[in-house]
C-alpha cells in the first residue's frame, strides 16, 4: 500500500502564503476571503480605519505587468481605484519581474494595494485631487463607455461642435470637430450623421457614479445646473428643437487637473422637445486628443519649441533629415530653401517619396513634414538660397542649417549672415564625406568669434581651400556615375547622410541653449574608403579618440581674422 | 666626482649620504643661461636625523671643507652649499648642493643657514623634493603633452632671464610650478603642436589669477603660487609690490605680444614680434625660408550633403 500524495499547493494557496509572510514582517492582520473566481485569491487585510477587502488574480504569469488586483465593492471614490474597483498599483512601465517568484508577486501586489488604499483614505482633499487627476481613467471603466477622439483643442473654451457618429463594423465611435474653420488633423467623415455636440470647462469637477451606478440623465443635468448663463445659452442651442424630433447630442466637459492641465470627460444624452430626455439613455465618452499640442507632449516634441523658427539651406539627403528631425523634437516652424528639383537619383537617400519626382524638393518635403507633424507650420522656398538671402528677416529667425556640402558657398554665406543677421543666431553647417568616412557639423554664431572661415586655415594659421576637419585628403577621384558624366555623384548611403542630419539636428538644438563656436562629428569605420584606396587625414584618427569639447577647441583655434574682435 | 670627493674627504663622524637629481635639470625644465654659468641641483641625503646637527652650518661647513680643493670655489648659501668650476677665471658651472637630513615621518629636512647667519636663520626644514620633482614630470601622461608642457616652463624662464636682467624676477620654481597649476596643452587639428596658443592660454589664465591683497606696502595686485608639497607656501611671497607690478606688466606685454604673434600672417613678421620678448637669439627666419609652394585655386573635397 502506497502513501498519498501530499496535496500540491495551488497557485493561490502559495499567493496567500506568501501575502501572509509579507503581512506579518509589516505587522497587519490578513485573512482569507471566500467566494472568488478560479485563480484568484481573496484577502482581507486591516487597515488603520477599515479593513479592506482585495481579490488578486494569482494565475497571472504576465512577464510585463503587476497582476490584477480589485477592491471589493469600492464604498467611494478613491485615487487609483477603478469604477470596478481595480486598484492602479503600478502604472506597469518598464517593469522587470522575476516569473520564478510569482507568489511573492503576488504579496507584492497586494501590500502594494493596501498602501496605496491606506493613504489615499486618510487624506480626503489629497484623495479627492489625485482622483481628478485620473478621472479620464476612471471614466474610461463606466459600463457601456464608448471611445471617442476629437480634433479640437482641449483649451477651457466653451462652443458647440459637430460630432459624427460612425457605427459600422462593430462598436459605435464618436468624431468631434469644430464647426468651423478647418482642423489641421481632420477626420473622414465623409457619409458620417452629424450630431450637435458642447463643449463646456467647469471650473469644478462633478463626482462621476459609483458603482454600481451608471451614467444617467442625472449627470448631465448636474453639468446643466453648474452652466453659467453664456453656457446656458450654448446649451439652450443644443438642445433647441429641431426638423428630425428627438435626437442624440453630445456633451463634452474639461474640468482642472490639480497636476496641471484639464480632464476632458464626455456623454452622449437624448433631447426632446428642446429638454433633456430623462428617459433615453446615457453613454459615457471616452475622448482622445487628436490635437497638435497633445501629440507632441505625449510623443517627447518639445513644447518649447514650437515657438521656434529654423532655416534649413539645402534640403539633399542631409538637410531633409536635418528638417524632419528637427520637426520630429518639436520645432515648430520650418522655413526649407532648395533649388532643386526632387529626382530618381535621389530615391533611397532622401526621405520623401519617390510620387515627387520632378517636383521641387521642398514641396515633397513640406508635404511629409506636415502630413507627419500636426500643428507644424512649414514655408518651402523653391529656389537657391542666394535668392532667399536676398529678403530674409532674421528678426523672425531662431537658427539656420546649412546642408550644401559646399565649402566656398558655405563660408560665403558664413561671413554674409554674421554681417547681416544683427542679432545672435546660431548657425548649423554639416556635411559629409564620401562612403563611410564619416560626417561633420559645425555651429557658429553670427555674434561671437568662431567662424565657419576659423576651420579653413592651415598650421601656420594660413587660409586654406582645405577644412582643418577633413577626413580624406583633398584632390582624389571619390565620385562615381552610373549612366556617365552627366549623372555624377559623390558615394554614400542613406545610413551615412541620416546618421549626419541627426547630428546636424541634434547640434542645432543643443546650440538653441548654449553658446560660442562647437564642432561635431563622426568616425565611419573607413572600410568601404580603405578597399577603394582612398587616403585619409591624420585628423580623422585622432578625431576617433577626442571628446567634442576638445575637437572644438583644436579645429577652431583662436579666431581668425574674419572673426577676431567680434563681441 | 664631486659626490667621490665628498666621499672622500668628509670627515669619519659624518654620516653616510646618498645624493638625487632635483630642480630644472631632473625635471627637465632647464634653460641655457644668459651668462653661460649652468646648474646642476643635486640633493644630498644625509643618513642622520637633524638632532645630530642642531645648527645646519656645521654639516654645511663640513661639506664646504671637503670640496675647497682642486680650483673648486665653494660657498655656503641660505639653502645650499655652492661649487663653482671656472674656466679662464669665469665661471662655467656650479653645482648647487642641497642638505638634507631624516625625518621619522618620512619627510626630509633641509639645512637652511648661511656662516654669518644669526641663530634663528640656522634650522632645518620639512621638505619634499622629490615629490616636487615627481609632481611636475608627471603633470601630463601623453608624451606629445608633456613635452610641450616642457617647453612652455623653458619658453617662460627664458623671457624670465631676458626681462629680469636687473633682477627682481620670479622664482624658477615659481614659474614651473605656475605650470603645473595653469597649463593646458594645445594642439592643431593636423596634430601639431600650437605653442604658441598655448603659451598665450598660459599666460591669460596666469593674468587672470592676479589678485587684490593687501601687504605690508598697501594695496596691490598679487599673484600667488603655491608650492604643492611640503613646506608649501607662496613662491611669490618674497617678490616685493614693485616687483609683482613690474612682473604684472611684463606679463601683459607678453600676452599682448604673443596675441600679435599669432595674427601675423608671415612666420617671419611673427618671430620679430616675439624676438623682442625672448631675446636676440630668437631666429628670425628669411622670408625664402617659409615662403610656401603656389598652392591651386582650387581643389576637391569630396564633401556632400
Amino acid at each position: 500500500m502506497t502513501a498519498a500524495a501530499p496535496p500540491v499547493p495551488s497557485v493561490t494557496d502559495d499567493g496567500f502564503a506568501a501575502v501572509q509572510q509579507a503581512c506579518l514582517e509589516r505587522g497587519l492582520l490578513v485573512a482569507r476571503l471566500a467566494g472568488v473566481a478560479d485563480g484568484w485569491l481573496g484577502v482581507q487585510i486591516q487597515g488603520g480605519q477599515q479593513p479592506w477587502d482585495l481579490d488578486v488574480d494569482c494565475k497571472s504569469d504576465a512577464l510585463t505587468r503587476l497582476p490584477s488586483i480589485s477592491l471589493r465593492t469600492p464604498a467611494r471614490l478613491l485615487a487609483h481605484v477603478g469604477y470596478e474597483g481595480t486598484v492602479c498599483v503600478s502604472d506597469n512601465q518598464g517593469l522587470s519581474l522575476d516569473p520564478g517568484r510569482r507568489s511573492e508577486i503576488v504579496a507584492f501586489t497586494v501590500l502594494a494595494a493596501f498602501d496605496l488604499l491606506e493613504k489615499w483614505n486618510a487624506d480626503a482633499a489629497a484623495n479627492a485631487d489625485e482622483f481628478y487627476n485620473e478621472l479620464e481613467g476612471y471614466w474610461l471603466g463606466l459600463p457601456g463607455s464608448v471611445r471617442a477622439r476629437a480634433t479640437i483643442e482641449v483649451d477651457g473654451k466653451d462652443r458647440l461642435l459637430t460630432a459624427y457618429l460612425k457605427t459600422e463594423k462593430g462598436t459605435p465611435k464618436w468624431y468631434f470637430a469644430e464647426r468651423e474653420g478647418k482642423s489641421l488633423l481632420a477626420f473622414d467623415t465623409k457619409g458620417l450623421a452629424s450630431h450637435r455636440a458642447l463643449y463646456v470647462h467647469l471650473p469644478k469637477p462633478l463626482a462621476p457614479p459609483l458603482y454600481p451606478n451608471k451614467l444617467g440623465p442625472d449627470f448631465i443635468e448636474s453639468v446643466r445646473e453648474q452652466l453659467t448663463a453664456e453656457q446656458r445659452s450654448l446649451w439652450d442651442k443644443l438642445v433647441g428643437p429641431s426638423k428630425n424630433g428627438p435626437k442624440r447630442l453630445a456633451l463634452l466637459v474639461s474640468v482642472p487637473r490639480a497636476a496641471g492641465g484639464l480632464s476632458l470627460v464626455g456623454a452622449v444624452f437624448g433631447a426632446k422637445a428642446g429638454k433633456l430626455d430623462v428617459t433615453s439613455p446615457v453613454t459615457p465618452l471616452t475622448v482622445r486628443r487628436h490635437t497638435p499640442s497633445y501629440m507632441r507632449e505625449r510623443g517627447g516634441a518639445s513644447l518649447e519649441l514650437l515657438g521656434k523658427h529654423v532655416v534649413v539651406l539645402g534640403c539633399g539627403a542631409v538637410g531633409s533629415v536635418v528638417a524632419d528631425s528637427l520637426a520630429s523634437a518639436g520645432v515648430g516652424r520650418l522655413s526649407l530653401v532648395d533649388g532643386d528639383s526632387y529626382s530618381e537619383d535621389n530615391v533611397f537617400r532622401h526621405i520623401i517619396d519617390p510620387v515627387f519626382i520632378d517636383f521641387p524638393k521642398v514641396i515633397g518635403l513640406g508635404f511629409e513634414l506636415k502630413r507627419r507633424y500636426p500643428g507644424i507650420q512649414v514655408t518651402e522656398v523653391a529656389g537657391w538660397a542666394q535668392e532667399w538671402l536676398k529678403t530674409a528677416d532674421f528678426s523672425k529667425i531662431d537658427g539656420v542649417v546649412f546642408a550644401f556640402g559646399l565649402p566656398t558657398l558655405e563660408r560665403s554665406f558664413c561671413r554674409a549672415i554674421r554681417a547681416r543677421a544683427k542679432r545672435r543666431l546660431p548657425m548649423i553647417f554639416t556635411w559629409l564625406e564620401p562612403l563611410d568616412l564619416g560626417g561633420h557639423s559645425v555651429a557658429c554664431w553670427t555674434e561671437e568669434p568662431g567662424c565657419l572661415d576659423c576651420l579653413y586655415r592651415d598650421d601656420e594659421g594660413q587660409n586654406s581651400l582645405q577644412v582643418r576637419t577633413a577626413f580624406l585628403e583633398p584632390n582624389q577621384a571619390v565620385s562615381k556615375n552610373l549612366t556617365g558624366c552627366s549623372s555624377v555623384f559623390v558615394p554614400y548611403g542613406a545610413l551615412q547622410s541620416r546618421r549626419t542630419g541627426l547630428m546636424a539636428a541634434e547640434h542645432l538644438l543643443a546650440a538653441l541653449n548654449s553658446s560660442g563656436p562647437s564642432y561635431r562629428y563622426w568616425v565611419g569605420d573607413g572600410r568601404v574608403g580603405a578597399e577603394r584606396g582612398l587616403r585619409t587625414t591624420p585628423w580623422r584618427d585622432t578625431a576617433k579618440s577626442l571628446s567634442f569639447e576638445e575637437a572644438t577647441r583644436r579645429v577652431f583655434g583662436r579666431p581668425c581674422k574674419h572673426c577676431r574682435g567680434t563681441p | 666626482m664631486l659626490v667621490d670627493a665628498l666621499s672622500a674627504n668628509l670627515d669619519e663622524e659624518v654620516p653616510a649620504f646618498e645624493t638625487f637629481n632635483q630642480g630644472s635639470y631632473a625635471m627637465h625644465t632647464g634653460v641655457v643661461p644668459l651668462d653661460g654659468n649652468y646648474d646642476i641641483d643635486v640633493g644630498v641625503i644625509f643618513d642622520c636625523n637633524q638632532s645630530k646637527y642642531p645648527d645646519p652650518v656645521v654639516l654645511k661647513k663640513n661639506v664646504r671643507d671637503a670640496l675647497d680643493t682642486h680650483g673648486r670655489t665653494v660657498q655656503i648659501r641660505r639653502p645650499c652649499v655652492t661649487v663653482s668650476y671656472m674656466c679662464d677665471a669665469v665661471p662655467e658651472y656650479h653645482v648647487d648642493l642641497v642638505l638634507y637630513t631624516k625625518r621619522d615621518d618620512g619627510l626630509l629636512a633641509i639645512g637652511k643657514g648661511r656662516e654669518n647667519s644669526a641663530q634663528e636663520f640656522r634650522f632645518w626644514e620639512a621638505a619634499d623634493p622629490k615629490k616636487l620633482t615627481e609632481l611636475v614630470c608627471t603633470a601630463f601622461t601623453d608624451d606629445k603633452e608633456l613635452a610641450q608642457y616642457r617647453r612652455c616652463i623653458r619658453y617662460f624662464k627664458r623671457w624670465r632671464d631676458i626681462q629680469f636682467r636687473d633682477g627682481g624676477a620670479p622664482l624658477s620654481i615659481a614659474l614651473t610650478v605656475a605650470a603645473r597649476q595653469w597649463f593646458t596643452p594645445r594642439f592643431e587639428a593636423s596634430g601639431k603642436p600650437a605653442d604658441l596658443c598655448a603659451l598665450l592660454d598660459w599666460m591669460t589664465v596666469i593674468l587672470n589669477q592676479f589678485q587684490g591683497t593687501v601687504t605690508d606696502e598697501g594695496y596691490h595686485e598679487r599673484l600667488a603660487v603655491y608650492l604643492p608639497v611640503t613646506p608649501g607656501g607662496d613662491l611669490m611671497e618674497r617678490m616685493t609690490k614693485q616687483q609683482m607690478e613690474t612682473f604684472q606688466s611684463k606679463l601683459e606685454a607678453l600676452r599682448d605680444a604673443l596675441n600679435e604673434a599669432y595674427n601675423e600672417d608671415l612666420p617671419e613678421d611673427a618671430c620679430k614680434v616675439l624676438k623682442k620678448q625672448f631675446g636676440e637669439d630668437f631666429k628670425v627666419p628669411e622670408k625664402a625660408e617659409t615662403a610656401k609652394a603656389a598652392v591651386a585655386p582650387v581643389i576637391s573635397t569630396g564633401n556632400s550633403a
